[in-house]
């Protein structure tokens, strides 16, 4: 599960915008944050990767790609 | 996030037809001036009607006219830009429409049109995209207006056609890099690091980035410097070729004992210590993530866009 607090307005676009659901609202929360959360799996994961650029080719990552 | 990649497609194809419209005003300048004073007109025009998009909204049908004009007004345009744009804008009309001169245009009349357009490119992509100038005109813009007044003289006076000197830095560009995306086109490949471990100077760099946003709401970077020294892995940086940090996100796996209070809004992110942060060996194997936050510097341009696409990719790839 991935967890997310919407800080911002533009933090709580993103979030909705990536389906994102509400766990707690910022009313019943003592830092009067939406607090978020998805589900995450590989499958969906891959969804959202063809959905986005491939940056490959200009950027440089330290570290290793999931397999 | 379908927005940004349609934005970043409808760039991208449109930075590809502008690099054509720019060969063919070179190539055209000995073969058929005429038809270079149009192609550097079509190439003002697309740069006007790209900015107008970005920066007011729909152009609908206004004359590059009227685009200089407007986007001068809201200051989109420095003055030192929208004189060369009407310069093109002023050439392009002369060698688009009958003159009752009958003065026959030449590769010698074209060439302040030429200069102005080199002018508009290397504002429009070193300072208003703030990115590099795509290869396939990197020559046609860094050859001198002197160097190629010069080059074109030394030709006619030796009696042959005109032609550009570095004929084949213009090559027409292949169909395939029309379809490339725009950082394809403009950024050197590895050009930007996405790093992780982070060092110091680095957190330091990206804990300023999210005080902008966030204000006194920001997490103070000694805390936060005790979690990354908890795991360091939890950073990670877009780090352009001068290490400025040009983007970060951070990923924290949390022990229940924290999770479940946090959940429930009881604990703020404020008061999440090192101990119930999980380590890099212990999170291994962690079903529970959470996203502290994701921020890039300048988010409302094309390069803020870019970047924060880059990131969102990268998320989803680790």
């Amino acid at each position: 599960m991935l967890y997310a607090l919407g800080s911002t307005i533009e933090g709580d676009e993103l979030l909705r915008r990536f389906n994102f659901t509400v766990l707690s609202s910022e009313n019943e929360r003592a830092d009067k944050h939406n607090f978020y959360a998805l589900p995450f799996t590989s499958s969906l994961l891959d969804e959202y990767l063809s959905l986005l650029q491939d940056w490959s080719g200009i950027c440089d990552i330290s570290w290793h790609l999931r397999s | 996030m379908n927005e940004i990649t349609d934005n970043q497609d409808n760039l991208s194809k449109q930075i590809g037809r502008l690099v054509s419209q720019c060969l063919k005003a070179n190539k055209y300048a000995a073969e058929d001036p005429e038809v270079s004073l149009m192609q550097a007109r079509k190439a003002a025009e697309a740069i006007c009607l790209q900015i107008f998009s970005q920066e007011i909204g729909s152009p609908g049908k206004l004359m590059l006219n009227d685009l200089i004009g407007q986007l001068g007004g809201k200051k989109v345009l420095p003055r030192r830009i929208m004189l060369p744009l009407s310069t093109i804008q002023s050439y392009g009309n002369y060698g688009s429409h009958h003159q009752d001169d009958c003065f026959e245009v030449d590769s010698e009349f074209v060439i302040p049109c030429l200069s102005a357009l080199k002018q508009v490119l290397e504002w429009y992509f070193l300072k208003y995209l703030d990115t590099e100038i795509p290869n396939d005109i990197k020559g046609f813009i860094k050859s001198s207006r002197q160097s190629t007044y010069s080059e074109y003289r030394l030709d006619k006076n030796a009696g042959t056609n005109l032609k550009p000197v570095q004929e084949k830095d213009f090559s027409v560009s292949s169909p395939t890099s029309r379809h490339l995306p725009i950082d394809a086109l403009t950024l050197n490949k590895n050009s930007l690091n996405l790093m992780c471990p982070c060092d110091l100077t680095l957190a330091y760099k990206a804990n300023q980035m999210t005080s902008v946003f966030l204000g006194s709401e920001a997490i103070p970077f000694e805390l936060y410097e005790q979690w990354r020294i908890k795991n360091p892995q939890i950073l990670v940086c877009l780090i352009a070729p001068d290490n400025e940090v040009l983007g970060y996100f951070d990923v924290f796996p949390l022990k229940d004992i924290f999770l479940e209070d946090f959940i429930e809004g009881r604990l703020g992110e404020d008061e999440l210590k090192p101990e119930y942060i999980l380590s890099p060996d212990e999170s291994i194997f962690s079903c529970q993530l959470y996203l502290g936050g994701i921020a890039v510097k300048s988010p409302n341009t094309f390069v803020g866009s870019r970047n924060a696409a880059i990131l969102l990719w990268d998320f989803c790839i680790i």
